[in-house]
């Protein structure tokens, strides 16, 4: 197969666009595992309910994509804040199979709850510019995934600034650290675990959103947007929130790249065969924090 | 032949070095200590011989054999028993479990494991318990639990940290009396120990770490009388 | 030991009279023309097949696997194309299915245990999903479409091993079973059983006492591996038809196995077998009766088992077994009359 230095130039730009979108679901992830050494299994099912959010607010009140955004972080930041109270929190200090089967309950009650709810239908949201493409001399790129690709970058500088510049933001990294001296120091670890779990899922609802402007939904869709991030936060470095938005982007373009030289079906399996690679060489990830 | 031999090792955290160039050697059917304030690394260099940590530089041998960065199992099967400061028992597990698994690594069969389990419970005082979850014990049987599990894989050298924190005077004299026991059935002890009267009053020899480094070594009276070690343990009183 | 001494303790005499029944169940359906009850027997002891194997490597082990269906799939497969390209019998077939798991499950060990905990949780996942996604396309066993068997003459039907219904494959079911029951009795109380609970507890704690942590994952990897190819292999033989959506599926195979053997209680050597008994009917009585009914709501029986996974996890963890053991009622039932 012969493939140009130009189609190699496409399939980078489009990898970085969609690399974006994943950045936000692992992000979401690294930051809950961070500070609570939790792995919620139900990440990229809180990232489809804010694709879902969109999409219906966009059938039943006609609202663009872009202003449901808020709504959608919103929407999932709360469902998030009841699922610690509800759930994390019971199990912070159980044996590992309870955490991991609890978080993967609630996985298959989203999911599933979602399945039930509107049909296991495939649904695209379908705006006035969802056709529309951007020019350039060497490549188009669709509208909708520029403005992803942009809506991503921003929302990661704000999380880096909520993180490294107000005092909310600077108690979470300080419960990260070290549970005991945060809680010394008269930070509600209670309270930072409730805002950490729902930003962690809210960030990931806005990825749902700005995905489902050129993707379609379905309400199983989360599995592999998670299993994605879940290689991209192993790839980054267990925990840390930047390296993952980094290398989400090289995973995507990884698999925009590989798409050019194998068959479509399989893809996909790069990106997990890439991750088996990454344990096998670099188990700390290229990022390497803790484990 | 020195049984243990510790040459310049050096074993760094990203830019704060917990052991700098620590050399020392150990005789077999001696019983050391090691002590210093804390964070001196005398468990870093626990781990560093254990194989816990790989350090950057240095040599460990070990019947005169080199065991540097051996994984930590290699080195409990050449003869190597260790307990843990945090004391880490099988929780699940009862008492009597927690030894057999230890005593499987020189049993060739479950039965004979369960026989020399129960040997060592005896000796070390836990016998009653062996039926109790480990999960049921209180933090001075546990250490015991350690102590047990750690004779039960029959090592040639035992790596003792800290069994005798948070025992009452008389607790410690019953833990003194079995530790002297352990020595004269042949095996050697190195020990890190806060309680200074229980490491002053059975070591042979003893070992200053201060910030890392080796700062004195020598008989217990001639340590305790070293003004640098006295000024080292002044100044972690005064701060 | 002897039937007479068994039958001293209550615990003996129940499980002779478990043995009993079983051993009549499938005749008697049959008999009685009753598809459904021997549909889920059969599902109540393929899956205890598989909670079981799964048990040792995520109950005694401590390494949680969500990918069972690597090794159950891989297992199906196998039997059906010895079948099917080679001629070869099922019974051959279906052990041969669990060597191949096993043999799959020493290679995906060496990178999958370099994690721990979560994060080996979550890779089993990613790797089950590599093997259905690589099957999809793999035109040689069929691709998406999968391998079907075709009906074979009446004469053929023990080489085969095809019988209508389910009634005959209960009693192939129960054959493996025992034999998986004696294999892993011995495994779990040797010097490997203790070891891998060691590790499972405090895998520091295990390299102290000279245990390789690796070494001992893998063996119980590849043991569960077998069985649970196995039982593959008999499922594969019983529908006739293997296909990448139903053998590597995350939910009906993967999680499936992990709630059985959870409810069960995953800590005690017989607790998966009896939470198959008590989650599959559930299950195949929702399905069948419920779903079937409100079939504009597919997915709810899984909303629902994902409640029932949430409210064991959170209020009995230790699972049904574990529970009577911790209450003292298993203690009991061995004393004599």
């Amino acid at each position: 197969m012969l493939v140009s230095l130009a189609d190699v130039a496409r399939a980078i730009v489009s990898g970085v666009l969609i690399g974006s979108v994943y950045s936000l679901i692992a992000m979401g992830l690294a930051l809950i595992w961070g500070v609570m050494d939790i792995i919620n299994f139900a990440q990229g099912d809180f990232m489809m309910l804010g694709a879902f959010t969109t999409y219906w607010l966009l059938e039943l009140a006609g609202l663009d994509p872009l202003l449901s955004l808020p709504v959608s972080f919103a929407l999932v930041f709360a469902l998030g804040v009841l699922t610690q109270r509800v759930v994390i929190e019971r199990i912070l200090q159980a044996p590992m199979v309870s955490q991991i089967s609890a978080t993967f309950a609630v996985l298959m009650m989203i999911r599933y709850g979602a399945e039930a709810a509107f049909g296991p239908f495939t649904r695209r949201v379908v705006t006035s510019y969802t056709g529309t493409v951007l020019r350039f001399s060497w490549t188009t790129i669709p509208l909708t995934r520029a403005i992803a690709f942009s809506i991503s970058l921003v929302v990661a500088a704000l999380l880096y600034l909520f993180l490294t510049r107000t005092y909310v933001g600077l108690a979470i990294r300080a419960t990260s650290q070290n549970r005991m001296a945060a809680s010394l120091m008269g930070i509600d670890i209670r309270r930072m675990y409730m805002l950490a779990f729902g930003i962690g899922v809210g960030v990931s609802a806005v990825g749902g959103t700005l995905l489902s402007t050129f993707f379609p939904i379905y309400p199983e869709m989360g599995g592999f947007f998670c299993l994605i991030a879940f290689i991209i936060v192993v790839f980054g470095g267990f925990g840390s929130i930047f390296g993952a938005y980094i290398s989400g982007i090289i995973i995507g373009v990884t698999e925009a790249v590989s798409a050019l030289f194998i068959s479509p079906t399989l893809k996909d399996v790069v990106a997990f065969l890439l991750f088996i690679i990454i344990i096998l060489v670099k188990p700390r990830g290229l990022f390497g924090a803790r484990m | 032949m020195p049984l243990l031999e510790v040459r310049d090792v050096t074993k760094r955290f990203g830019g704060l070095v917990a052991v700098n160039s620590v050399s020392f050697s150990i005789d077999e059917g001696e019983i050391v200590g090691l002590i210093g304030p804390n964070g001196a690394g005398k468990t870093t260099l626990f781990n560093v011989i254990s194989g816990f940590y790989k350090p950057e530089a240095g040599r460990v041998l070990f019947m005169g054999r080199d065991i540097t960065g051996k994984p930590p199992y290699t080195i409990a099967k050449l003869g190597i028993g260790r307990t843990f400061q945090i004391v880490k028992p099988l929780l699940n597990l009862t008492v009597l479990e927690n030894v057999v698994t230890a005593a499987l690594l020189k049993s060739s069969s479950l039965s004979e494991a369960k026989e020399r389990a129960s040997e060592v419970l005896e000796f070390t005082g836990l016998h009653e318990k062996r039926m109790l979850k480990a999960s049921a014990l209180n933090l001075v049987e546990r250490k015991r639990l350690e102590l047990s599990r750690a004779l039960a894989i029959d090592p040639k050298l035992l790596l003792l940290d800290e069994v005798a924190a948070g025992l009452n005077p008389r607790e410690v004299d019953s833990l003194l009396e079995l530790l002297r026991q352990i020595n004269s059935a042949g095996k050697t002890i190195l020990m890190v120990e806060h309680v200074m009267r229980a490491v002053m009053t059975i070591s042979q020899r003893v070992i200053v770490l201060h910030h890392g480094s080796k700062l004195a070594e020598g008989t217990p009276s001639e340590v305790a009388s070293d003004r640098r070690v006295i000024e080292a343990y002044l100044g972690e009183v005064v701060f | 030991m002897s039937l007479t001494s068994l039958l001293k303790t209550p615990l003996g005499f129940l499980s002779a009279a478990a043995v009993a029944l079983l051993a009549a169940a499938p005749a008697v359906f049959k008999a009685a023309d009753l598809p459904f009850p021997a549909n889920t027997l059969l599902l109540c002891l393929m899956y205890g097949i598989l909670a079981m194997a799964w048990n040792l490597l995520s109950g005694y082990g401590g390494q949680l696997s969500f990918g069972h269906a690597i090794f159950f799939g891989v297992g199906a497969y196998t039997t059906m194309v010895l079948m099917l390209y080679y001629d070869i019998t099922p019974w051959i077939g279906i052990v041969a299915g669990g060597a191949v798991a096993a043999l799959v499950g020493a290679g995906l060990g060496v990178p999958l245990f370099r994690l721990r905990s979560h994060w080996f949780a979550l890779a089993t996942i990613a790797a089950a999903e590599i093997f259905r996604l690589s099957f999809i396309p793999w035109k040689w066993i069929g691709g998406s479409a999968g391998l079907q068997a075709p009906i074979v003459p009446r004469e053929k039907a023990l080489y085969y091993l095809q019988y209508a219904g389910s009634y005959v494959y209960c009693y192939v079911a129960m054959l493996f079973l025992a034999a998986e029951l004696v294999v892993l009795h011995r495994v779990v109380n040797s010097r490997v059983g203790y070891y891998l609970q060691a590790i499972r507890e405090d895998e520091d704690a295990a390299m102290a006492m000279g245990i390789n942590p690796f070494k001992y994952k893998m063996i119980a990897m590849v043991v569960s591996g077998f069985f649970t190819g196995v039982g593959g292999g008999i499922y594969a033989v019983r529908f006739r038809f293997v296909d990448p959506f139903a053998v590597f599926d995350l939910i009906t195979i993967s999680v499936y196995i992990v709630v059985a053997g959870i409810l069960g209680g995953m800590y005690t050597f017989i607790g998966p077998l009896v939470g198959a008994f008590v989650f599959m009917p559930i299950t195949e009585y929702v399905r069948v009766y419920v779903v079937s009914r409100f079939p504009r709501y597919y997915g709810l029986h899984v909303f629902v088992l994902g409640v029932v996974l949430l409210v064991i996890a959170l209020s009995v963890p230790e699972g049904i077994v574990g529970w009577l053991e911790e209450k003292g009622y298993v203690r009991k039932l061995k004393e004599r009359w």
